[in-house]
């Protein structure tokens, strides 16, 4: 018999049909991957299965888990399943806890509030579970609160709550989309082993079809609130049947075009010298603790026309490394040198001459640009760092909107009136308006869908092969640090840790953190492609 | 996906703000209606109708000299709105300028700038005033400015708190790289965001600024005879308000409403400007 089953499940907001005919099962140590695109109705599914649809939603169909009727129950009566029968873990662990509960008493709040029990019994249950999520006492007590926390430990935490009364289901929303490869292994292998050993039920609400992959038993793809087809997760690898999952294969794997190799002697457009950026230690009573070497003794240089790859775990001091190279924070050792000049040592005029050849763009499109200016307004802001202003602005923006793919007209809209990927070509055709030789970006495509992340790909790599601009590209997703970089460079704790072309690092990496990184990146298809 | 505010917040959100902008409104229809008329000189003393209770004639009786209370209490008005609009404007013209800056350079600069906000803020301004008054004597103007002062770190707190947490946000790095100085990503950037919430503080310190008027006034260290006041219109009906108590009841009603009005706006606004309690679908 299922666990779960969802059966004929529609839900209308206003006149727009959100959801419609969504059938899906969980059986007994099942574990389901949900995989769409953003806007699809994953998110909103799960929320329909714990009766967290918004106000003058209009539902129809069955939920129905171990035998009972969920869409029957009224609020009060869910409100008892929520925590108890099924556990949610959500994306953000930094906004799922509450910032000023100690991580025990958040923990034990969900088992007194279910069983009624004193605070000590409901704290031994929180010790347990938090055990069990690989939190183990002293080292974390019940004590802590979250920002002593890392993101990857945040999320354990928030999967102990989620399991401390040991739900027959749980759901997890993208519950390792903002952690590193190692980080979101490690959590993944939590999540799927407790809902194994405990014999419940797991959806894994993704968008990443190799985890999905990986770590399912069954996928189910939505798309605009419609199952498209619902196969063995082995199916991700040897091919889907439906037209949708055909094409998402096809975008997942997508490579771009391949680009010539950059002659040895190209010019440098960027490099930096035994760069140090240090960060001020924690305030103490008396004094400060010793400062964090956040950037520590750098070299790297980047010619032009060359794609260089930069990873490393959260918190190794990639992005910081980015923000010193386009002079946006302070060094405190060696130089960082744009067409040979010092940014140190530049004067103010000649700190804009250095700032358009090296534009940035940042991971999280809707973010990066100002809500209330329209695209034209945003645009024409960096062409102040010419020589002389454009004669005809407009014109100019046209021209590069439509070098990034977009038609001219967009130039009057708003940033809320576009999709994530529009605005990623927006913000990409900001760095380039005025010809710069370098574009750093920082996880610039983790934040899309497949299929708008295979055209941003092909796009930077046209850019860099017909240009001569040179990219320097920080991710997570060593898949497409491999499909559009020549060179990489590995960080660790602040430092360089190992370097060389892409295919080589990739293929045999030699320094530990480099094999973590490698070993821990899931895989669409482990047959065709390289295992470390 | 955000979901629908409860069903209470969303009621009362709208009604108040319906409720405060229509009496603020006709608050100041009624200040600049005294400017140009009013049933009776605000100043002109009746020998013959010295404390009389409320009438046809004298909607709101007479006071001891015989003024019809009704234009006072309409002349009144103006004397509250400008001490409290000014001070408000002069916090504004400053305390926004100094969060802009502090919320741009963190660190001593931004310590030295809010430091000084706490300064301000622990000095009573009651006491302020009283000094003021005692170094330059008693004034409309005097009392403003010492209004005008506490405003200040109001307003700046305000921008600063909001401004910061802007600094921090992709778009404006992405200003950074495109080569603007400090000083306009704040006015083209951090400016247009943080106005909502200045506006909400606005009306909030006009509130607070016509209660602290009267106060002043009531204390003799606002506007000075014969200038009409509601503060000292209800200094002067203290003894008599056994006799007389419709001397005292106006002036405070007054008071309350314009309080209440300009209270009942800010809340509203701040209720419509909050994106926590924006409903996006």
């Amino acid at each position: 018999m299922n666990l779960l089953d969802i059966r004929n499940l529609s839900l209308t907001l206003g006149s727009s049909p959100l959801l419609s005919d969504i059938n899906l099962s969980i059986a007994e140590g099942e574990i389901v991957a949900l995989v769409g695109e953003s806007g699809s109705g994953k998110s909103l599914t799960a929320l329909s299965i714990l009766g967290l649809t918004p106000d003058h939603a209009r539902i129809s169909g069955e939920i129905v888990l171990e035998g009972r009727a969920l869409h029957t129950l009224d609020d009060r009566a869910m409100q008892a399943v929520r925590g108890r029968d099924i556990g949610m873990v959500f994306q953000e662990p930094l906004s799922a806890l509450n910032p000023v509960m100690t991580i025990g008493d958040q923990v034990a709040e969900v088992v007194r509030h279910h069983q009624g029990c004193s605070r000590k019994d409901a704290l031994a249950a929180a010790r347990l579970a938090l055990d069990k999520a690989e939190l183990p006492a002293p080292r974390f007590g019940l004590d802590l609160y979250p920002h002593q926390l890392s993101g990857g430990q945040r999320q354990r935490v928030a999967i102990a709550m989620a399991n401390v009364l040991e739900p027959r289901l749980l759901i997890a929303d993208e519950a390792t989309s903002a952690l590193d490869p190692v980080n979101q292994a490690k959590v993944l292998d939590l999540l799927c082993g407790t809902a194994r050993h405990n014999k419940a039920g797991l959806l894994l609400i993704v968008h990443d079809l190799a985890v999905a992959r990986e770590r399912a038993d069954r996928v189910v793809l939505i798309r605009q609130g419609c199952v498209m087809e619902t196969a063995p997760a082995a199916a991700l690898a040897n091919g889907l049947s439906s037209d949708y999952g055909k094409a998402l294969i096809a975008d997942a794997g997508h490579w771009p075009p391949p680009r010539p190799t950059v002659a040895n002697n190209a010019p440098v457009v960027a490099e930096t010298r035994n760069v140090t950026r240090l960060y001020a230690g924690s305030r103490k009573l008396w004094g400060k603790g010793p400062p964090i070497r956040a950037v520590d003794n750098v070299n790297l240089s980047v010619q032009r026309g060359t794609s260089i790859g930069l990873i490393g775990e959260s918190g190794c001091g990639k992005s910081t490394l980015l923000r010193a190279l386009c002079g946006l924070e302070p060094v405190q050792g060696g130089q960082v040198l744009v067409k040979g000049q010092d940014w140190a040592k530049a004067s103010v005029g000649e700190q804009r001459a250095l700032r358009r050849r090296i534009q940035p763009v940042f991971q999280d499109p809707g973010a990066s640009l100002d809500p209330r200016w329209t695209i034209a307004r945003s645009l024409s802001e960096p062409l102040a760092l010419l020589d002389k202003r454009p004669e005809n602005p407009d014109a100019l923006i046209a021209v590069t909107l439509q070098q990034v793919g977009l038609d001219a007209h967009f130039a009057n809209r708003l940033p809320h009136q576009m999709s994530g990927g529009q605005r990623q070509r927006v913000a990409l055709a900001r760095a380039l308006i005025t010809k710069p030789d370098l574009i750093v970006l920082d996880e610039a495509v983790s934040a899309l869908d497949v299929s708008v992340r295979a055209r941003i790909l092909d796009l930077l790599s046209g850019l860099c092969r017909d240009h001569g601009i040179a990219l320097l590209f920080v991710s997570h997703d060593l898949e497409v640090i491999r499909r559009l970089t020549d060179q990489v460079l590995v960080m660790e704790a602040g430092r360089i840790v190992e370097q060389g072309t892409t295919e080589t690092v990739l293929a045999s990496p030699q320094h530990p953190a480099t094999q973590r990184l490698v070993a821990a990146t899931p895989r669409l298809n482990p047959e065709t492609e390289p295992k470390a | 996906m955000t979901f629908a505010a409860p069903k209470r917040m969303r009621a009362i959100g709208p009604r108040s703000l319906k409720i405060g902008l229509g009496l603020s409104v006709f608050i100041i229809l009624v200040t600049l209606l005294a400017l140009v008329w009013t049933p009776f000189d605000p100043l002109f003393q009746n020998p013959d109708a010295r404390l009389m209770a409320p009438d046809s004639q004298h909607l709101f009786g007479t006071d001891a000299l015989g003024r019809d209370v009704l234009s006072l209490v309409m002349a009144g008005a103006a004397n509250s709105v400008a001490v409290a609009g000014s001070a408000v404007i002069f916090g504004l013209a400053i305390g926004v300028p100094l969060g802009l800056w502090a919320a741009a350079r963190s660190g001593w600069r931004d310590d030295v700038v809010m430091r000084g906000g706490d300064l301000v803020f622990a000095f009573p301004s009651l006491l302020t005033a009283v000094m003021l008054a005692a170094a330059t004597g008693p004034s409309a103007f005097n009392a403003a400015l010492a209004l005008g002062v506490f405003n200040i770190p109001v307003f700046m707190r305000v921008v600063r708190g909001a401004g910061r947490g802007l600094w921090s946000r992709d778009f404006v790095t992405a200003a950074r790289a495109a080569g603007q100085s400090t000083r306009s990503i704040s006015i083209r950037h951090i400016l247009p965001h943080v106005l909502g919430l200045v506006v909400v503080q606005a009306a909030v310190q006009f509130a607070v600024g016509v209660a602290a008027e009267a106060g002043l006034s009531y204390l003799g260290l606002g506007a000075q005879p014969p200038a009409p006041s509601w503060g000292r219109m209800l200094a002067e009906s203290q003894t008599l308000i056994g006799t007389a108590p419709w001397l005292a009841i106006f002036p405070g009603l007054a008071i309350f409403a314009t309080v209440l009005a300009l209270s009942l706006t800010g809340d509203g606004l701040r209720d419509r400007l909050d994106p926590r309690l924006k409903r996006e679908v």
